[in-house]
């Protein structure tokens, strides 16, 4: 295949979870670029049918499910009437995040509990029932999105002079979730099924102007990331061009865990 | 055409997975310098890749030669005007460069350092010069050896693993030009140089036990590399600098 083509993903069904949030529209809108039909499941329906409508008036194939990550049930049902009405899922991206709590002084129990329902249980168990329909077909691709706070620790520095901070448990489950990755590349390989990670750094929405300035001196390009750096690398490991990758947790960054 | 009007080099890009990243550039609009140390190679590569329509120019290099890299670089601008990308995928590879630790030569020590990581070195050095007022995307060819032991080719892993570190402090100085830096790791690909490994090992006399099954349960192809090459090349990698990627089937996962 000549490697243009490989970069496209015409025939393709795709779920993206998470699909309406700040990384969501952008891993969306890049793989329906590219061809793919993208299925835009979260919580909150609405906001999904927003993104469907807007993207669906530019031509593009896009769709909206509702989904509970705390709810096995709800999986279930997004993948049998996602197969239903396509015949297959080819790829899933784990997208969606659970951000509630703060750092170890102000998050509680309840805080850790309710993240780790989505983040931990509802990451798994999606893996787990869309890998089932993976299975049967002998193939398939999943992208978890992962941070760089689930390879590095965070520097609180950044954060001094502003309300904002790096969460405890989004170290736990971004780090987790790149073991998992491992895990599940080395199971599903055999079904020719990849699982891969990315781990973007900080991405520019409405943090305070002291944090984007901090932050941005410490990155080696000078800055955050912004829409389009997320594109590339999902449509790179959701097609045929990352054909031997699997297991691998690509680091977009702009040079943060480098140095 | 994520790479229209873009001027590549690849050095050691006439054979192997080198002959499988210049095709992939080429074919994603490039236009390729193919760099080998014997001239018929870099020729035969040449006119095998023009026939499939691409735009090529055969160069005849020792990368261990200062003087013939800034000649690189020099007649590549003469002729295209510019460089965007640079692929250091040139190595020492094979029989002649595998012995036990114990019984390594300091002729083949030398060899292999002065080819897998000072020849990148100063190719990066010569090509990078000329980015620095346009931008541009260098990268280092690796291994998987550069994370994980591999029998009888202890320099060879040793230069590998150099290559993670110079990747990583180029991003850091080169990133205020615009000048991204990044590696690729191929784990067991297929090539010429790479048919018989085990049989090899054994006729060495080394056990040949250490291999591993791959995940996705198959040796990669040659031409399974190159599409990373143009991930990385291209703006679609515009925030990853000083990373690796691991092209390898899953083999490091365990």
């Amino acid at each position: 295949m000549n490697t243009n083509d490989l970069f496209r993903l015409d025939e393709k069904i795709a779920i993206v979870t998470g699909g309406a949030g700040i990384y969501g529209v952008h891993i969306t809108r890049a793989l329906a670029e590219m061809g793919a039909h993208v299925v835009v499941a979260s919580r909150n329906l609405e906001n999904c049918e927003t993104v469907a409508d807007e993207m669906g008036a530019e031509g593009l194939k896009v769709s909206a499910a509702r989904l509970d990550l705390g709810s096995g049930e709800s999986i279930t049902a997004l993948r049998d009437e996602t197969v239903a009405e396509f015949g297959k899922v080819d790829i899933l991206f784990n997208n969606a995040v659970a951000r509630s709590g703060g750092d170890p002084s102000t998050v509680t129990e309840e805080d850790w509990v309710s993240a780790m329902e989505i983040n931990s249980t509802g990451f798994f168990l999606a893996s787990k029932i869309l890998g089932e329909q993976m299975i049967k077909q002998r193939s398939g691709v999943m992208v978890n999105i992962s941070s760089i706070y689930g390879v590095v620790g965070p520097n609180f520095n950044i954060y001094e002079g502003t309300d904002i901070t790096s969460p405890a448990n989004y170290a736990f489950a971004k780090g987790g979730m790149i073991n998992y990755t491992r895990y599940a590349a080395s199971y599903y390989g055999r079904y020719g099924i990849r699982v891969n990670a990315i781990s973007p750094g900080g991405f520019q929405t409405d943090q305070p102007e002291r944090f984007i300035e901090n932050y941005s001196k410490q990155t080696p390009l000078g800055r955050l990331a912004t829409n389009d750096d997320i594109k590339g690398a999902a449509v790179f490991l959701a097609s045929d061009a990352s054909s031997y990758i699997t297991g691998q947790n690509l680091m977009v960054d702009g040079g943060w865990t480098a140095i | 055409m994520r790479l229209k009007d873009k001027i590549a080099i690849v050095t050691g890009g006439g054979t192997g997975i080198g002959m499988g990243i210049s095709r992939s550039l080429a074919e994603a609009g490039a236009r390729v310098v193919i760099v080998q140390r014997t001239i018929e190679k870099a020729e035969s590569a040449a006119d095998e890749l023009r026939a499939e329509g691409h735009d090529i120019f055969p160069f005849c290099l020792d990368i261990r030669s200062r003087e013939g890299a800034q000649e690189l670089a020099q007649k590549t601008i003469e002729k295209w005007g510019q460089i965007d990308v640079l692929v250091n995928n040139a190595a020492a590879t094979g029989a002649r460069y595998s012995a036990p630790f114990l019984d390594f030569t300091d002729e083949i020590l030398d060899e292999i350092i002065d080819i897998n990581l000072k020849g990148t070195f100063i190719c990066s050095q010569e090509v990078g010069r000329t980015m620095k007022d346009r931008g541009g995307s260098i990268i280092h060819i690796s291994s998987v050896g550069a994370y994980a032991a591999q029998e009888g080719a202890v320099a060879y892993c040793a230069t590998k693993s150099a290559l993670l570190g110079l990747t990583k402090t180029m991003a850091l100085e080169l990133a205020p030009f615009n000048i991204r830096v990044n590696g690729i790791a191929p784990g067991d690909i297929r090539t010429d140089t790479s048919e018989n490994v085990v049989s090899e090992k054994k006729d060495r006399g080394l056990s040949g036990n250490y291999t591993r099954r791959i995940p996705l349960n198959r040796r990669g192809a040659p031409n399974e590399v190159g599409p990373t090459a143009v991930f990385l090349a291209s703006d679609d990698s515009s925030y990853i600098t000083g990373e690796t990627i691991i092209v390898d089937g899953g083999f490091l996962i365990y």
